[in-house]
């Protein structure tokens, strides 16, 4: 079963697979919190114990929500979004091209000019 | 990409990473020039760490793109489906020169070879030994990772995690076994046709399945990241695409050139 948010009732009704998919043309929501959802009974939110067996704490935390909030927070391009650990590579690597690019060159220059031998 | 946005094509970011990546080749080319000409392999191993660099980064970003940023609408995910067709479609052409090779050579061979295939002096390998262990386990990885993926469309994370897991087992497995083939091989890939066909063929079949093993325990780890849902995980798929197209091509090399070619 598939849902997807109403905008004219303000509703989450059912939908197929596609239009659940399809976020692009969803118009900007008027109200920031979803309606409140009314239950017969008390409702435990789905955590991480849901996913895990029996009832075990999850042996690896999903960081998904949070890396979502990260990376879609105005600001820093993408390749450097998350701050110290990117910036590091990012220069590391753009050192490397540096270093990699004028040797290459300096070494076809070295080969182009073949020393003449001795005899 | 919060907010609204009236049309569902991803315009991608400013990005270093094709300049980087061009870099890292344009070095690794040169590199392997001064390696050849001059024996000495800085420079190539500059290159390697370069590129592999820029795969790390530019991938990261992808996955940036895709998990965190909800940049891969249907329609992304449309272009991506028909960029990993054609990848896989170009790969079949690469590999189809290398059988052309085989049969051209052999269902003709030159006097030189003795007129005989496998040519006069060559032993090649027993087809119903290694090669049909290897046969079974490639098989057995195709069934686990369709498994994987019923159990990732079933939202059954850890029944996921183990048949990729397994998967990857079975890929390392096999480049294990080709390894230990090669090194008992009795012959080169400088005898005669043979060996160069030879190996030339399974040398990149078996480059394949590092990278279709590589590509799929970086699944597992995304896996294990809560990175899929039930309904979005294309990585996986199109690494288990390139995995049965590895697959099928080693089943072609098993029947031509083990089998028929011994």
């Amino acid at each position: 079963m598939f849902y997807k948010f109403n905008n004219i009732s303000g509703r989450i009704g059912a939908a197929s697979q596609q239009a659940a998919f399809r976020p692009e043309g969803i118009l900007p929501l008027t109200q920031a919190e979803a309606p409140p959802l009314i239950f017969g009974s008390p409702v435990k939110p789905a955590g991480e114990e849901a996913v895990a067996p029996r009832g075990k704490p999850a042996m690896v935390r999903n960081k998904v929500p949070e890396m979502q909030q990260v990376m879609q927070r105005p600001g820093n391009l993408l390749f450097v979004k998350r701050g110290g650990l990117d910036a590091v590579l990012y220069r590391g690597t753009m050192g490397l091209v540096v270093v990699g690019v004028a040797y290459a060159c300096f070494g076809l220059f070295q080969a182009m000019m073949p020393k003449k031998s001795e005899d | 990409m919060t907010g609204y946005q009236p049309h569902p094509w991803h315009l991608v970011e400013p990005s270093p990473w094709p300049l980087v990546g061009g870099s890292a080749a344009f070095t690794l080319t040169v590199g392997l020039v001064m390696w050849f000409h001059y024996n000495s392999i800085s420079l190539m191993i500059l290159g390697l760490v370069m590129i592999v660099a820029t795969m790390i980064q530019w991938w990261r970003d992808v996955i940036r793109e895709a998990t965190f940023q909800g940049c891969h609408t249907s329609y992304v995910l449309s272009g991506l489906r028909r960029g990993m067709v054609l990848f896989i479609v170009s790969e079949v052409f690469f590999f189809l020169a290398f059988f052309w090779a085989f049969f051209h050579s052999s269902l003709a061979p030159t006097v030189e070879l003795g007129v005989t295939w496998p040519p006069v002096g060559v032993h090649p390998l027993n087809a119903f030994a290694v090669p049909l262990l290897n046969t079974a386990v490639l098989l057995s990885s195709g069934v686990t990772v369709t498994w994987a993926h019923h159990a990732l469309m079933e939202g059954k994370r850890t029944e996921a995690i183990q048949s990729l897991a397994i998967t990857v087992m079975l890929g390392l497995y096999f480049t294990g076994l080709q390894a230990w083939e090669y090194y008992e091989a009795p012959f080169t890939i400088a005898d005669s046709v043979y060996g160069s066909t030879f190996f030339v063929a399974t040398g990149f079949h078996g480059l394949h399945v590092i990278i279709g093993s590589t590509f799929l325990m970086v699944c597992l780890g995304r896996q294990v990241f809560y990175h899929y849902t039930s309904s979005h995980h294309f990585g996986f798929e199109a690494a288990a695409w390139y995995w049965h197209f590895v697959d099928v091509v080693w089943l072609f090399l098993y029947v031509c050139i083990y089998w028929w070619g011994s």
